[in-house]
């Protein structure tokens, strides 16, 4: 059926004269609806292509009685929508849009837009964004000790000289009107403003006598991936190094702890071979649940513009709903939730029998192995697994692979047989280069080690890794969850380096760096995050200090960690830069500096470290975060830990840091380097970057004659791991009461829990509330309309939302799509807190829900 | 950063402006600029960043802003859809968002943003004047100063001459200078 092409215009009659308008219009060739409404008229016409209307505008132009005319709408009729009710609603849509404004932005009263004209005399210097794990420069504009501008730096080989619409609108995030500028500590139940000493001393003394009272793992730090690489080192410092205790741990174990655990038992070091460079080389780009174009558009557009001028290029969309992403995309595969692993294998066993397999490359650089399985989904407390890996011959993994004909497969993923060949020829066909891409859809997954693992098989199975154009590419989704959580090791059981608090050698390296006696370092993991609010909810964990992130609207399962303040006895300290669903709970708040508030380094996705200087103050009282460690620091009786002799605080803790990645494969340049360039990709040894890892030419670590070697991977004797992982299903599954898959996730325009991006107009304007989305058809079959509030309820929890059908996104039938930027609709309320037995990573992607009519 | 061979090349860009001082421009009114302003603060944060959408788009046909945009589509009197001035860029929603549905209360923000400069600089009178933007991500400069929908205040009055940067340089201050 052909899809109907319409424009809708919304035309305003002189005074009095919208009766005798609409009488002329209606006569109009050209003109199928009109609708009146006083003097105000839609008036929809049909056109083939949208240049064939412009005479028929003229005409009514030149109507007598017009006053003004505004076209509304141009654009193709949704798929599947009758002719007849696309042109209708386009006329009803029109007048209700008009009657409330016309579309434009309101601004609340005295919230006029200031602008000051440019006299050449703003001052511009480079910065990083502090959004995604893309790590866009961004060069930033001051006049007169404000922002006043940002525009992409072109000099910045990321993103050069391109941002998105939340990097553009980062001057906003500064100037909310609601900034924390001054410390609070609940007293008699409420909030109230204290001096920074009255804070810092309450918190000091509640900490000791928390550690005297219950022991040292009674307390712990929870950040994320916004801490600046030296915030989140002296974070580790002081709780590792000086406490005594192991809890220290990150958002980032919700969003990338799969992808940590998946390097590690493949490659036995974190982060990708890969970098940016291979979006100007690849032929072939498969992403693996991944809605590219809104999470990391700057990169996505980097494919977009390789295959625009690269005909051969193909992108391929594996999804469970049809997203911008898709609808750039060569092919779109729809598939079951959480049946990626069934595919990957499936692909697998399609490279062994088609001869697809770089067998010299798998002689001479790979391992075999297979793991523990049923490992059950972590949802009772004090839940503990650990895998027993065990050798495998390739002879083993071909049989386990037997499982998985692609008929089987398609039994299983929904994914026709022909498509599941194709997808196995695009990866084995050894004339293109293939770069898979992957973020939360692979990483939130009950199974989402296993999927990481399947992954790197592939790209293993026929050597298309770590070489120009080919590889398997983890993205990330904070700032510096690499930079800072993951090399630094700002998470239970984790030093940093790539070195562990259980490894008495590591230990002592640690300790020798630190200045400190070895047996102040835990040797025992402490608290994962899901542990560690579990802990907080059953009392066993007294006192937490979050920094930088907002659990209180990220956990899963929301009423179950909420328990923790029923009580009145946990004790948490929340620093940050607006009031939050976090804040509201804690007992001390510390009013935070943010981006360029404070001098800073980011670690993004492909290994690049970069600096930034402060360049304006923070408001009111507020300190940066590395201040406030320090202070606690100093009154616990830790501020030796923070003293850097000549050097400035900032450089003199990177400076001491880095002595733990020299020489073993993760050195990073010196300060002053990354001051003065855009930064730079380690291994950085003589000043020099790298580019891909483990390939010879281009790692330094890589002996000459050797051409790849994993050299991390210590316990094979340098060789990667292919893991057979079989398919398990999630642990919770629709059934006939909640018949509905419910997966979470971001839009482009709000980042992570909307703290910042819904302090700024043009953002919080674009999407203003949570939503939930729903395919057209299952709307048809419950009776549901766009635009009805809607009832979603899951066995934890329900909610109201308006529904959306047709618009940003299309799930696939049998699913439904809640954001959870919204803090004032928080869908964690619903979701299930099953994780990933491996990383401890929860699946914010599957859990079961029912919806009705509100 | 070599500074500089900046300052030279910002020197040379003078002398070239001087010495191709041909065209004339239409002095612009204090209304018109007031107006040139306005119009363009209803769409942006500050002079810079991405104009906001101010009309409905098929949220699924990814040609639906081309349509109109590519060439400049005349809509009708007085709506004219300016066009593209970076056609190469394909993702138009990674960076131009819709605006508030009607009644939508926004934020409260204190950002005061970077309006437009007070006027290009010219060497002499009768100099072209220097391009008083980045040109980065404004390829086609017809789309602003030519084209349908441009506003009096900066539309050029000799349009056939397409080669604008035969006359008007950029101004190298306008690029990256570290403070």
């Amino acid at each position: 059926m052909s899809r109907t092409h319409a424009s809708s215009l919304l035309v305003t009659a002189l005074p009095g004269l919208g009766g005798q308008l609409a009488a002329r219009l209606s006569g109009e060739p050209g003109i199928v609806v009109t609708r009146t409404e006083g003097d105000r008229i839609a008036v929809v016409l049909e056109t083939a292509a949208a240049h064939n209307s412009v005479a028929t505008y003229q005409r009514i132009v030149d109507l007598q009685e017009v006053e003004t005319t505004n076209v509304a709408y141009t654009g193709l009729a949704p798929e599947g929508m009758s002719r007849r009710s696309f042109l209708e609603s386009l006329a009803v849509t029109t007048l209700a849009l008009s009657a409330a404004g016309g579309g434009s932005q309101v601004q609340a009263a005295g919230k006029e837009k200031k602008w000051i004209p440019d006299s050449g005399a703003t001052k511009w210097n480079k910065t990083v964004c502090r959004f995604c794990g893309t790590g866009c420069g961004v060069m930033a504009g001051v006049e007169d000790g404000k922002v006043v501008a940002v525009r992409g730096d072109e000099l910045n080989p990321v993103n050069k000289g391109l941002l998105c619409v939340k990097g553009y609108h980062l001057p906003g995030i500064l100037y909310g009107k609601d900034r924390l500028t001054t410390p609070l500590i609940r007293r008699n139940g409420k909030l109230q403003p204290a001096t920074w000493d009255e804070a810092l001393d309450l918190i000091a003394s509640k900490m000791k006598t928390t550690v005297e009272k219950h022991g040292k793992n009674a307390i712990g730090m929870y950040g994320s991936g916004q801490w600046t690489i030296v915030e989140g080192y002296a974070a580790l410092k002081l709780f590792k190094g000086g406490i005594g205790t192991d809890n220290v741990e990150a958002n980032a174990r919700l969003c990338m702890a799969s992808a940590v655990t998946g390097f590690m038992t493949t490659f036995g070091s974190d982060e990708p071979m890969g970098c940016y460079d291979d979006f100007e080389h690849g032929d072939t780009f498969v992403l693996w649940g991944n809605n590219m174009a809104e999470m990391h558009p700057v990169l996505f557009s980097r494919i977009l513009e390789r295959r625009r001028k690269s005909s051969w290029v193909k992108i391929i969309d594996i999804g469970t709903r049809r997203t911008r992403t898709t609808r750039f995309a060569d092919q779109y595969i729809p598939i079951k939730p959480g049946t990626d692993l069934a595919l990957a294998n499936g692909i697998a066993h399609l490279l062994v029998k088609n001869d697809a397999v770089d067998k010299a490359f798998v002689e001479e650089h790979v391992t075999l192995k297979k793991g523990l399985t049923q490992m059950g989904y972590g949802l009772e407390d004090g839940y503990q697994f650990k895998d027993k890996p065990e050798s495998i011959s390739f002879d083993d993994y071909v049989a386990f692979l037997a499982d998985y004909t692609p008929e089987k497969v398609s039994a299983t993923t929904g994914i026709p047989v022909s498509t599941i060949q194709e997808l196995a020829k695009k990866y084995g066909d050894k004339s293109r280069g293939v770069v898979s891409l992957w973020c939360m859809g692979v990483n939130q997954h009950s199974r989402g080690t296993w999927m990481n693992n399947l992954i790197y098989n592939l790209h293993l199975l026929t050597g298309k890794i770590s070489k120009k154009g080919s590889g398997p590419l983890s993205l990330t989704g904070q700032p510096s969850a690499c930079g800072t959580v993951r090399e630094v090791g700002t998470v239970a059981a984790r030093l940093p380096a790539d070195t562990f608090i259980t490894n008495p050698e590591h230990r002592k390296k640690a300790a020798e760096i630190w200045g400190v006696p070895v047996e102040n370092i835990p040797d025992k993991p402490g608290l994962h995050t899901i542990a560690m609010f579990r802990a907080l909810a059953r009392g066993d964990l007294k006192f937490v200090w979050v920094q930088c992130t907002n659990p209180f609207v990220t956990l899963p399962n929301q009423a179950r960690y909420r328990k923790a303040f029923e009580s009145g006895e946990a004790f948490m300290v929340v620093s940050d830069v607006y009031p939050t669903e976090t804040t509201a709970l804690a007992s001390v708040v510390l009013p935070s500096s943010m981006w360029i508030e404070k001098e800073g380094l980011f670690g993004n996705t492909e290994r690049r470290t970069q600096q930034w200087n402060k360049l304006v103050e923070p408001p009111g009282q507020a300190r940066d975060d590395l201040w406030q460690i320090v202070e606690i620091g100093k009154r616990l009786g830790h501020g030796k830990l923070f003293e850097t002799g000549d050097l400035p605080l900032h450089e003199g803790l990177f400076e001491e840091y880095r002595k733990f990645g020299l020489g073993i494969g993760k050195d990073l340049a010196s300060y002053s380097q990354y001051v003065e360039n855009r930064g730079l990709r380690w291994p950085v040894v003589n000043g020099v970057e790298t580019r891909w890892r483990y390939r010879e030419g281009e790692d330094p670590y890589v002996a000459e004659g050797k051409g790849i070697e994993f050299y991390k991977n210590k316990k094979t004797g340098g060789r990667a791991v292919i893991w057979a992982r079989p398919y398990e299903p999630p642990a919770e599954i629709p059934d006939k009461d909640y018949p509905f898959w419910l997966t979470t996730g971001r839009v482009l325009e709000h980042w992570h829990t909307g703290t910042m991006t819904r302090r700024v107009p043009e953002l919080f304007g674009a999407v203003d509330s949570a939503y939930i989305e729903m395919n057209p058809e299952d709307a048809l079959t419950h009776g549901l309309e766009a635009g009805n509030q809607v009832r979603i309820k899951s066995r934890r929890g329900e909610m109201v939302l308006p529904l959306k059908l047709r618009e940003r996104s299309i799930p696939e039938k049998g699913s439904v799509f809640i954001p959870f930027f919204d803090e004032t609709k928080l869908v964690n309320y619903l979701t299930l807190d099953s994780f990933c037995p491996i990383s401890k990573e929860p699946d914010y992607k599957k859990c079961a829900v029912r919806v009705e009519k509100a | 950063m070599n500074l500089p061979a900046m300052k030279s090349r910002e020197s040379i860009a003078v002398l070239v402006a001087a010495m191709l001082s041909l065209a004339l421009v239409t002095p612009v009114t204090a209304e018109s600029r007031a107006d040139l302003e306005a119009t363009r603060k209803a769409a942006r944060a500050y002079e810079g960043s991405p104009p906001t959408i101010p009309h409905w788009y098929d949220p699924l046909d990814q040609s639906s802003c081309i349509t109109c945009h590519s060439e400049g589509l005349d809509v009708g009197y007085g709506r004219p859809a300016p066009i593209v001035p970076h056609p190469t860029w394909l993702a138009c929603l990674q960076c131009h968002v819709n605006r508030a549905e009607p009644g939508v209360e926004l934020p409260e923000n204190s950002l005061t943003g970077l309006g437009l400069t007070s006027g290009a600089h010219r060497a002499h009178s009768e100099a072209p004047p220097v391009v008083p933007h980045r040109v980065y991500g404004r390829d086609n400069c017809a789309s602003c100063h030519a084209g349908p929908g441009t506003h009096e205040a900066i539309r050029t009055d000799h349009p056939e001459r397409q080669h604008c940067l035969q006359c008007h340089v950029a101004d190298t201050t306008m690029e990256y200078h570290m403070h």
